[in-house]
């Protein structure tokens, strides 16, 4: 099959950084864009850019009629999802098909078993995969509820049947939280995914959420490209990655492998997907769910396997066989994906809105930076808040944590709070530099306190700095026959 | 020796001149880690007559209000402390959607209760009140859009 043209059926970053591998691969590509970002990076970049609504996602980055419109508009023969909006929608993928368009991805039956959590674990039970203990079926009423959560025992996970991204989920510690608890993972769920089923499973404690990569064609190969550790979250979302896993040796990595492996094979899977895992204290891993996507974190595998899994994804969808064998693949070095969340980790993370009015991301060696803003640039409140993905990759996790801090304190930004200070919290942290930590690391580490407390001497520094140059001024202020020269030079040595 | 209150980003530091002579900076060679140039500080404005500086030092921009004695002095004969009545307004933490409202003009509410559901970036936001009290008026409707800083309840 041949693909010429790729619609990127989404926005910000991710839609960037597949347009760069399709130009690479001398693919044209067509943007879609909403009201929001008639001047998004992604627009200017892409070879077309069709608008295809209004600002809010149900008119525009959700809207399958309008978005397959515009692939058969511009003549695209494929369509990339992306993550999030109509990724892992299995009406999507059958639609974008039955349109005559390739979708880059799995097939939609493989999407609807894995994107419904009850028959996500059913599939991977036939063949052997552990599982955390919890129901089989969506919940039905509160009486419901607190039998199945009393039967596990607390605390207990509710979770989104159909969710992902942290959406629609909550921690329930004891009976007397269950009701309000539900009724806001129900709601949630049901404006995130159009479905407010739920279901009740053990909360493991202390665990860490490790994923591991996987690959499948369309001829019945399939090989996975290793972790990544993803245990730093809050609100049960990831915020910083890793890849390898201090955790994981390579017996372990090879069973959580051929796990994973089993796992795609039990959907009949095909492209690039990630199977979560839980690990718990005693190193047992559970399997968690499937994501049929490319996931947000894709980079750190990128960096230390050498493969640029969005070519792959196209290649898989033209039908040609695997390039790379289990044997050949290898982990080179230590990656570290830090995301900067429009958010303030100094008030609960919540979303920090404003403009960029400054915009300087690092760049040099063994750093990259993937994102979808610009200088000037208003983060839009419809969508997610994440301005970009900044990933380090060097010789070794040392080196990489140490390299991830310079390229932290090397990045300006203005006009916003981001997680970019949490980040330089987190790395200078013992537990993260020790490989000691668990998906509880930021209510049992962090406050906001304790980030305060990191910029101190930053603050000390800077004020010494001011008052100096006050008390500088103020005396050349108090000499009237200054000579001009002395002036120039002792401002000179501040710029 | 003079001291002066310095106000970096709503963080307060007082400091003396005397303070400034064991600064690193001043005097980089007794620190102990190798400091490149992009390590220090970059100074974006300098506004040394209102006292005001911006600067950027590892990736933060710190806004710098210098206030030395006479300030505060000033600062002291203008405030006057007020004993507010116990009134409260909720206000929005951030724009976003009224996906619910719990309670309604006249109603008593009691700490920890909540009274309104926030939508934002795709999370639900529950906001609850402070202290007890009545609410005394409601000024948004469900399905509104906010923004930052918008009254949504007021209580006394």
């Amino acid at each position: 099959m041949v693909i010429k043209k790729i619609l990127i059926a989404n926005r910000g970053e991710i839609a960037l950084r597949i347009m760069h591998t399709a130009r690479r691969m001398n693919i044209s590509t067509v943007a879609v864009y909403s009201e929001a970002d008639q001047l998004s990076p992604h627009v200017r970049f892409a070879d077309e850019a069709i608008f295809i609504g209004a600002s809010i996602s149900s008119e525009s980055y959700l809207n399958m009629d309008k978005i397959i419109a515009a692939a058969v508009k511009s003549g695209a023969d494929a369509i990339h999802p992306g993550y999030g909006f109509l990724s892992e929608n299995p009406l999507f993928a059958a639609r974008v098909n039955e349109s005559g368009i390739t979708f880059i991805g799995p097939s939609a039956e493989s999407i609807r078993t894995m994107g419904n959590k009850i028959s996500a674990k059913e599939a991977a039970a036939n063949f052997d995969v552990p599982l955390v203990p919890g129901t089989q079926a969506a919940i039905k009423d509160l009486d419901h509820a607190k039998k199945v959560a009393a039967e596990i025992g607390y605390p207990v996970l509710i979770k989104a049947a159909a969710g992902g991204g942290g959406k629609g989920m909550r921690v329930v510690n004891k009976e007397s939280n269950l009701e309000e608890q539900m009724s806001r993972a129900t709601s949630e769920a049901t404006s995130a995914f159009g479905d407010g089923a739920v279901f009740i499973e053990k909360y493991v404690s202390k665990p860490r959420h490790i994923e591991i990569q996987i690959l499948a064609d369309q001829h019945g190969n399939a090989v996975h490209l290793f972790e990544r550790e993803c245990s730093i979250q809050r609100r049960h979302q990831k915020v910083i990655e890793e890849a390898p896993s201090v955790l994981i040796d390579s017996s372990l990595r090879e069973k959580m492998g051929k796990a994973a492996i089993d796992v795609a094979k039990a959907c009949n899977y095909v492209g690039a997907g990630t199977v979560e895992f839980l690990l718990d204290a005693e190193r047992e891993f559970y399997f968690l769910e499937m994501n049929t996507r490319l996931q947000v974190e894709h980079p750190v595998t990128e960096c230390i396997t050498g493969i640029d899994l969005v070519e792959q994804q196209i290649r898989i969808a033209r039908g040609e066989p695997l390039n790379i064998s289990q044997a050949e693949l290898q982990i080179y070095g230590h990656a570290i994906e830090l995301r900067v969340y429009a958010e303030d980790p100094g008030n609960e993370f919540a979303p920090s809105i404003g403009i960029l009015n400054k915009y300087q991301p690092p760049t040099g060696i063994g750093i990259r930076y993937d994102d979808g803003f610009e200088e000037g640039m208003q983060i839009p409140i419809y969508y997610d808040p994440m301005l970009g993905k900044l990933v380090v990759h060097a010789a070794d996790r040392e080196s990489a944590i140490r390299r991830m801090l310079r390229a932290i304190d090397g990045f300006l930004v203005d006009g916003i709070s981001t997680t970019l200070s949490f980040g330089r919290f987190v790395l200078n942290h013992p537990a993260f530099q020790k490989g000691d930590y668990d998906t509880n690391f930021v209510s049992d580490e962090f406050s906001s306190e304790k980030l305060d407390a990191e910029f101190e001497p930053d603050r000390r520094e800077v004020a010494q700095l001011a008052l100096e140059l006050y008390l500088k001024d103020k005396r050349q202020i108090k000499l009237p026959l200054a000579d001009s020269s002395i002036w120039k030079h002792s401002r000179r040595q501040w710029r | 020796m003079d001291t002066f209150k310095i106000l970096i980003n709503e963080h307060q530091i007082d400091l003396s001149e005397d303070d400034l002579t064991k600064s690193s900076l001043s005097n980089s060679a007794d620190s102990n880690e190798h400091r490149i140039k992009a390590d220090e500080p970059r100074v974006l404005n300098s506004e040394p007559l209102k006292k005001r500086f911006l600067i950027a030092y590892r990736g933060q921009i710190y806004r710098v209000k210098i206030q030395d004695k006479n300030d505060l002095l000033i600062d002291q004969m203008g405030y006057t402390q007020t004993q507010g009545t116990k009134s409260e307004h909720i206000k929005a933490p951030m724009p976003g959607l009224v996906l619910e409202i719990k309670v309604k003009s006249g109603d008593q509410v009691q700490q920890g209760d909540s009274l309104i559901v926030l939508e934002a970036m795709k999370m639900e936001n529950v906001l609850k009140a402070h202290h007890d009290g009545a609410v005394r008026v409601v000024n948004v409707e469900k399905g509104q859009a906010v923004d930052k800083g918008q009254v949504l309840i007021e209580i006394e």
